[in-house]
């Protein structure tokens, strides 16, 4: 599904990223871990097309993603702020994103319906603009809009962060039915050990923008949890 | 003086405000060019009078000034409405500190009378007065005519101040002011009242009398007097500027669905331009940019400046969006780059935003035609040359910027993202005709000048499916520049 060639990132001469090969297949659900700085936002950027590779290629569906837009079909985002429109009110922007994946009004209301337990009644019918809303919020919003695009690969950085611990729950939760329900292929990035764990079958450490690490532990959270937390602790 | 001190503060908050000097190409350009316009307007004022002798009517030039003089006044109001931003200071900032309330409110209110841009009309007055009313009436009316003149824009901006902060924002009563101001000028015109004859015979017999000076002095109070009162009754200052939070909520533009993807991109484009204060002032400029016509089609002008005007009323709103036609969406550029849409589409949306942005000061300008005559071809000329040569070139250039622009900062002068590279773009497009013509003259092709102009903007129209081609490639090429760029907050 996703499949990274000597992938090489550079600011000003100095490599922030170096990948010389990962396959991500489909259905998959992978964690990135890593310090800060390690290239785990990098990464997700040169996925998603938003910053030029130095060498290499990234290929969706064996289609390279530079200066290609098919991909943009079957991926859905959230990285941050930026991907959010902060003058809309939620339902404008969720309408927004809804006609540019094709889906109709009726399709909207019943899956943001769906989304009411994450939401949390904090939402919708506010008659806010989305730059008026904390900053946990608007996580909410941005995750939300990225599941509304029905994707076939959802990629999100540190979506737990600034979440409330209900939230962060209710937000595992979610992941996990949305990934057996549509057997999409998720990408998330973390600092909680415990949460990307539990959501994911797959972890990958970079640090310093390598890949040191590439764990495999399919429904065994604990232990994915054990050498991970072993790796970290120095 | 605590006042004292705000005055000082403010003047450490523009020099030491981030970008001052990053910006230094862009301030050095505008100090030129308000160089420009103070040597203009100075020898305006010396050349005025022998211009207004030449007019055919039984006044003298002092009078035929003076008539106009009520007019400059409304117009200074409506400018300065439109335009100047609010005086405020940061009141959070100073309310915790032991600084009694009425230092505050002073600055606030006397602080506009020492900006010398509020003056920039004497410029234009002194050397009248002096080269001019001098000699009709005398050194004292000649002084009581400068006076006269800084008594107006002095009255002119308590005024409009006041009026700015009693109508906050709404734009109910912003549309009842205008609609007011428009009548003024229909009594002119429909010949029931002429404001000017009044206007002429006023201040031609104030500017002799000493004793109305003071008069008009003394009517400034009257607006400085509304601002105080208005503060005693509204006790916290910045409801003025809380008031923007939560308005302007549900906007339906649904007819904008039919189109697509396009379509919900131009939504979200109008939407930014309504929902931000520095887009939305350049609407409303728009408006402003009409009147030019009264300046440029005037029949002493030449065809090469009748053009340019027309050009100027046609393309400004184009242009100042387009010049920033990405920039704009700086602040979400990313989900405009990863959500499902296409840089075809994108590029597509603006093309129509700003066809239409073309469109809409041709059409307020129709009514030239009933005033002057032949103005249609240069309207239409322009029209043609805006929309199929401008505009493609404004996007194509417009990728080259790469600079945030924020717009929720709040300022109206909020100059981000302007860089040398604008001006660039900007002057030889608008300044082509007016290059062109004198080139055309020497191989004495003059007659064919709208033709040439015109074919341009023809033949933009018929490829504007190729432009549109080489804009998408160029948006392609440049995105990952403008990303990085846009994502740098200063």
């Amino acid at each position: 599904m996703i499949q990274i060639n000597s992938l090489v990132k550079e600011y000003s001469g100095v490599v922030v990223l170096n990948i010389p090969e990962l396959t991500i297949s489909q259905g998959e659900s992978f964690g990135l871990v890593g310090n800060n700085g390690a290239g785990k936002t990098t990464l997700f950027r040169l996925i998603l097309d938003l910053t030029a590779p130095f060498t290499g290629e990234v290929l969706i569906d064996g289609i390279t993603v530079e200066r290609h837009e098919m991909w943009k079909n079957i991926t859905s985002s959230f990285l941050d702020e930026s991907f959010l429109i902060d003058f809309y009110t939620p339902e404008e922007y969720f309408y927004f994103v809804g006609k540019l994946y094709d889906r109709t009004t009726e399709e909207i209301d019943e899956f943001l319906l769906g989304m009411e337990e994450i939401f949390n009644g904090e939402i919708m019918g506010k008659k806010k603009l989305i730059r008026e809303y904390s900053k946990g919020n608007q996580k909410k919003i941005g995750i939300a809009s990225a599941l509304l695009g029905r994707p076939k690969i959802l990629i999100l950085d540190e979506p737990f962060t600034a979440l409330d611990p209900t939230s962060q729950i209710r937000l595992k939760k979610l992941l996990k039915e949305y990934h057996q329900k549509e057997n999409m292929t998720m990408l998330i990035s973390s600092h909680d050990l415990n949460h990307i764990t539990d959501v994911c079958n797959r972890i990958v450490i970079l640090e310093k923008g390598s890949i040191v690490r590439d764990i495999e532990a399919a429904g065994n959270s604990g232990e994915l949890l054990k050498e991970l937390e072993s790796y970290f602790n120095v | 003086m605590i006042t004292a001190t705000l005055f000082k503060q403010s003047f450490l908050k523009t020099v030491r405000k981030q970008g001052f000097y990053k910006n230094m190409w862009v301030n050095i350009i505008m100090v030129l060019f308000a160089l420009y316009m103070l040597v203009s307007f100075f020898l305006l004022g010396l050349t005025l009078g022998t211009l207004l002798s030449e007019i055919p009517v039984k006044m003298d030039p002092v009078q035929i000034l003076n008539a106009g003089l009520l007019y400059m006044m409304l117009l200074g109001i409506l400018m300065r409405y439109f335009v100047q931003p609010l005086n405020t200071v940061d009141l959070h900032v100073y309310q915790m500190l032991p600084i009694p309330r009425k230092s505050l409110v002073n600055y606030l209110i006397y602080r506009p009378l020492i900006n010398p841009i509020n003056y920039f009309w004497l410029i234009f007055l002194i050397p009248f007065a002096i080269k001019t009313v001098t000699p009709l009436y005398g050194s004292i009316a000649a002084f009581g005519f400068i006076i006269t003149g800084l008594t107006i824009s002095m009255f002119d901006l308590q005024l409009a101040t006041y009026i700015k902060r009693l109508f906050a924002g709404s734009l109910l009563k912003i549309i009842g002011f205008v609609v007011f101001i428009a009548a003024i000028v229909a009594l002119e015109v429909f010949d029931i009242f002429s404001i000017a004859k009044l206007s002429s015979a006023y201040f031609t017999y104030a500017i002799q009398h000493p004793w109305l000076w003071i008069v008009q002095l003394a009517l400034v109070l009257v607006p400085i007097g509304l601002q105080h009162n208005y503060f005693k009754n509204n006790y916290y200052i910045d409801t003025y500027m809380k008031k923007d939070v939560s308005t302007h909520r549900e906007m339906r533009l649904s007819f904008l669905d039919r189109f697509g993807k396009v379509g919900a991109i131009i939504t979200l484009e109008l939407k930014l331009i309504m929902r931000h204060k520095r887009t939305k002032s350049l609407i409303w400029m728009c408006f402003l940019y009409v009147f030019f016509g009264f300046l440029f089609f005037v029949d002493i002008q030449t065809d090469m400046m009748k053009l340019t005007g027309a050009i100027l009323i046609v393309g400004l709103l184009m242009l100042s969006y387009g010049q920033w036609v990405f920039s704009w969406n700086s602040s979400h550029f990313d989900a405009i780059l990863t959500k499902n849409t296409t840089a075809r589409d994108f590029v597509l949306a603006n093309y129509f935003l700003m066809l239409a942005f073309c469109l809409i000061p041709f059409v307020l300008s129709l009514f030239y035609l009933f005033i002057f005559n032949g103005v249609f071809k240069y309207l239409f000329v322009s029209l043609l040359y805006c929309a199929g040569f401008v505009i493609p070139m404004m996007i194509y250039f417009a990728t080259f910027n790469s600079k945030r622009v924020d717009l929720n900062n709040k300022s109206a002068m909020n100059y981000q993202g302007t860089t040398m590279k604008n001006f660039l773009v900007v002057i030889p497009v608008m300044l082509l005709p007016m290059v062109l013509y004198p080139i055309l003259n020497i191989f004495g092709l003059s007659a064919s000048f709208f033709n040439i102009v015109g074919g341009l903007g023809i033949v933009g129209i018929l490829f504007a499916p190729l432009f549109i081609n080489v804009c998408v490639k160029q948006f392609n090429r440049r995105k990952y520049k403008m990303a990085d760029g846009f994502r740098e907050i200063e």
